[in-house]
């Protein structure tokens, strides 16, 4: 799994809140927007990593935004992999944006611990279907 | 009346002209009043004779006086009085009275030669003591008709409440020029119609006469006997020979010429000719030689005394029994005064045309002047219209303080000035050499009716005598009219940079405006970023470290804690009110109040149960306004009631009613109340009356609320509360 998140503390309870449900992941964590977009550019090629299995997406991300990357990533070769978006934004033109490129789900950062547990559920969820 | 057993005031003291400029004085419409004039003076021309009665009507539609009327002096059995011309109002019973110079408040005010205002009329005047309505105040405008006082314009007072102020004044130094034009305008026109009458008369003598002379003329007789019959006639009928030598005088030569017959007859009728008409003679004879007769040939005869009379003569030839010519015949008629009458009347129709074409010139000057509201305009236009009218070469408008001051005298007293030849006045200005090669010139000041001079319109011409006083009514007129206009423009210009000012700064606000909603907005976006990070730390903290954490540790990471929690509401709080700021797009729908009442209820449903509370409602309205708003509004007031209750279980009741316009809903609970000293502060943002360890919240609710409102053009106040038991919230919607 692929987390694109530049908030040291978000990453952090996110980790915690997947751990905690025991779903086994492999996360691997992108810092920034660009980071993201190379990492793109190298998958499905040949030596490159393969597609992951579900990316967790921040929108506000440092160099690129998240809506760029969902972008760039629905003209890859992992345009099918699901995606969470993940934001503290709960602007509905970004809802819509992000609804329009397939996003799987809309998670709003939460400000209490507990309530990142529901993120797990999301993630449970579209990955045993 | 225990008025008359009073001593009479002498007039000194019951003058009180100088209150008007204390008196606090009203607005005026000059539109109107402008209007007034045109059409006033539209009916000056078209019926002169009931003009006076129209003008005091319109005077007591301006001022603030019960009765109107016009005065004019007449003399009436030797004795100079005044009689009232026309009455409007309460005195209008009064109409043709008139009472003695001396008596009479118009003399009074006449004497006195300016606007003057009285008081205590009934204590100054016997003839107003016993008059009713009885009269507390009289304004009175003497007008002057060549130089002569003939007359006032006045408005009374009957009861105490009121009093005269400026404007009155105003009105009635704006009509008094025209009341004099007026009443001479009128009494031309009776003047007119007498002469009428006299010519009519004249003309039927005339006819009568020429009747008797075609029946002389048909008589076969002698000559010589027709003495007898023509010595008694009362004209002059004289006969002479084809030499021209008179024959016969009868008494009413006599009477005519003024010589006997005995010094006459045998003298040639030449001596009777003057010395420019003596060509006449040989012509008539030679008439009266071929037979022909001269009807009603007139000329100018000389008299004995050598006064020269106007005469018709009318001659015919006198025949012998056997036909032939042998002399004449002549009647003469003494019509110097027909004469002299039909000249003044001419003159007076000159002068009474005239009089109309003036005032059908300033006339067509308001119309023009009326639609011209830019000051700068109007005077190019003015000077213009001025130029035009008086024939002048050169028009100029001096605008005050140019450079006319101290120049002359009578400028300074503000009246018109006219200089027939600047080369022989001593005048200031031609010595000055201001204007280089005027040599008439007419100078009028425009006074406002503030009596602020606005300026001075020039009018000059190379030529001596070019201007006369018709030029200076013309140009008074146009004066008093500039000046009204001026005033407009003044206001015009005033209002529009009011308005201009106004726009500006309203743009400005509404730019202000937005720019504080999206600062708030964005600021307080970001601040949630870094206020989630806080939070979630102290979590991670809590959670991670909480057995290596002191007591005292754990007690500061509660507070970070308690701290980020209360600052996610406010920021939430900030959020929804900026939000509420926002207008909702498009006209507000009509929706069922009730509905939205419900709606809020089965959401505050928890919160109403938690606190054993109940909510009931009258008949609610529908009413024009977005569901979402109006729920905002109940659901803070009803929320408001569950937190700040008293121990007895919430109780709240909404009703509604429409009242003047509006729907006026009244939301009352059975809380603890507000005392009365705070009553405006709960409507402030974030204003809070309780701290956070009572009742919680960030104190944003009313304020939310009283925004809310305000964009709907409505309100919302505290309509009744008791400290301790409760309150009555009111809001009001436009009913549209």
């Amino acid at each position: 799994m692929l987390l694109v998140e530049d908030n040291q503390t978000d990453v952090l309870v996110i980790t915690e809140a997947l751990e905690r449900s025991e779903l086994n992941l492999q996360v691997h964590v992108l810092r920034d927007g660009l980071d993201a977009l190379t990492y793109l550019r190298q998958v499905g090629t040949v030596g490159g990593p393969p597609c992951p299995a579900l990316v967790l997406l921040d929108l506000n991300l440092p160099k690129v935004n998240g809506i760029e990357i969902l972008r760039q990533l629905r003209n890859s070769s992992c345009r099918d992999t699901a995606v969470i978006v993940v934001s503290s934004s709960d602007s509905q033109s970004d809802r819509e944006a992000v609804r329009a490129l397939g996003a799987e789900a809309y998670f709003r950062k939460p400000t209490d611990l507990k309530a990142y547990m529901e993120l797990a559920h999301i993630v449970n969820r579209i990955l045993s279907r | 009346m225990s008025v008359h057993s009073q001593e009479p005031l002498p007039l000194e003291t019951t003058i009180i002209t100088d209150e008007l400029s204390i008196r606090p004085s009203r607005p005026l419409d000059y539109q109107a009043l402008n209007i007034t004039l045109v059409q006033l003076a539209r009916k000056m021309a078209e019926a002169p004779r009931d003009i006076l009665q129209e003008l005091v009507n319109v005077i007591l539609r301006f001022c603030r006086g019960q009765s109107a009327g016009i005065s004019l002096a007449e003399e009436e059995n030797g004795q100079r009085v005044f009689r009232w011309h026309a009455v409007a109002g309460r005195y209008a019973p009064h109409l043709w009275g008139a009472a003695p110079w001396e008596h009479e408040l118009c003399g009074a005010g006449l004497d006195q030669g300016q606007i003057v205002l009285i008081s205590n009329v009934d204590r100054y005047s016997q003839y107003f003591s016993h008059g009713e309505p009885n009269v507390t105040e009289a304004l009175l405008a003497p007008f002057s008709i060549g130089g002569e006082t003939t007359g006032a314009i006045w408005v009374f007072l009957h009861d105490r409440e009121g009093q005269f102020d400026s404007e009155d004044a105003y009105v009635l130094r704006m009509f008094r020029e025209f009341a004099a034009a007026a009443t001479q305008v009128r009494s031309m026109s009776v003047l007119q119609d007498t002469q009428a009458t006299d010519n009519q008369n004249l003309l039927h003598g005339n006819q009568e006469l020429r009747k008797q002379m075609m029946e002389r003329e048909q008589m076969e007789v002698d000559a010589f006997r027709l003495a007898a019959i023509v010595e008694s006639s009362d004209d002059a009928i004289v006969s002479k020979d084809l030499n021209g030598i008179i024959k016969s005088w009868n008494r009413g030569a006599e009477h005519l010429f003024g010589y006997q017959a005995a010094e006459v007859i045998g003298k040639p009728i030449s001596m009777l000719v003057v010395p420019e008409r003596v060509n006449e003679i040989p012509e008539i004879l030679k008439k009266i030689r071929n037979g022909e007769h001269v009807h009603h040939y007139e000329t100018l005869r000389r008299r004995k005394d050598g006064q020269v009379i106007n005469v018709s003569l009318t001659i015919s030839p006198i025949r012998n029994a056997a036909g032939q010519i042998i002399g004449a015949s002549k009647s003469a008629r003494d019509i110097t005064e027909q004469k002299r009458a039909e000249k003044e009347r001419a003159f007076l129709l000159a002068r009474e045309q005239e009089a109309r074409k003036t005032a059908e010139l300033i006339n067509r000057v308001a119309p023009q002047l009326a639609v011209e509201l830019k000051t700068e305009r109007l005077i190019e236009v003015v000077t213009d219209i001025a130029t035009t009218l008086v024939g002048a070469e050169q028009g100029i408008f001096l605008l005050n303080g140019e450079f006319i001051e101290n120049f002359n005298i009578e400028l300074e007293n503000r009246k018109i000035v006219r200089c027939d030849d600047a080369i022989q006045a001593d005048d200031r200005l031609a010595i000055q050499g201001l204007l280089e090669g005027i040599r008439s010139y007419l100078v009028v000041p425009v006074i406002s009716r503030s009596d602020e001079v606005l300026g001075y319109l020039f009018l000059g011409h190379s030529s001596a005598h070019k201007f006369n006083k018709d030029h200076e009514a013309i140009l008074e007129g146009i004066a008093a009219q500039t000046a009204i206009a001026m005033d407009n423009a003044r206001l015009f210009e005033q209002a529009q940079s009011i308005q201009t000012e106004l726009k500006r700064s309203n743009a400005e606000l509404r730019h202000a405006n937005q720019s504080l909603e999206t600062f708030a907005y964005s600021a307080s976006h970001d601040l949630q970023e870094p206020l989630r990070t806080i939070a979630l730390s102290a979590q991670l903290l809590e959670r991670r470290c909480k057995p290596q954490l002191k007591e005292e540790a754990a007690g500061f990471l509660a507070s970070i804690l308690g701290g980020a929690n209360r600052m996610k509401a406010l920021i939430d709080d900030l959020l929804t009110y900026v939000k509420a700021t926002k207008s909702e797009e498009g006209p507000p729908p009509q929706v069922e109040s009730k509905e939205v009442l419900l709606r809020v209820l089965k959401d505050l449903s928890g919160q109403i149960e938690e606190v054993n509370g109940a909510v009931t409602h009258d008949l609610l309205p529908i009413v024009p306004m977005h569901a979402s708003r109006l729920a905002q509004i109940f659901q803070n007031l009803i929320s408001n009631a569950m937190k700040y209750r008293n121990q007895a279980s919430p109780l709240v009741h909404v009703s509604a009613q429409e009242r003047d316009g509006y729907f006026v809903f009244s939301v009352t609970d059975n809380g603890i109340g507000i005392e009365q000293e705070y009553a405006h502060q709960i409507f402030e943002p974030f204003r809070r009356l309780h701290n956070r360890e009572q009742y919680s919240g960030s104190g944003i609710g009313l304020g939310l609320c009283q925004r809310i409102m305000e964009q709907y053009g409505g309100r919302i106040w505290l309509d009744r509360s008791i400290p301790g038991s409760g309150s009555t919230f009111c809001f009001s919607i436009p009913a549209q």
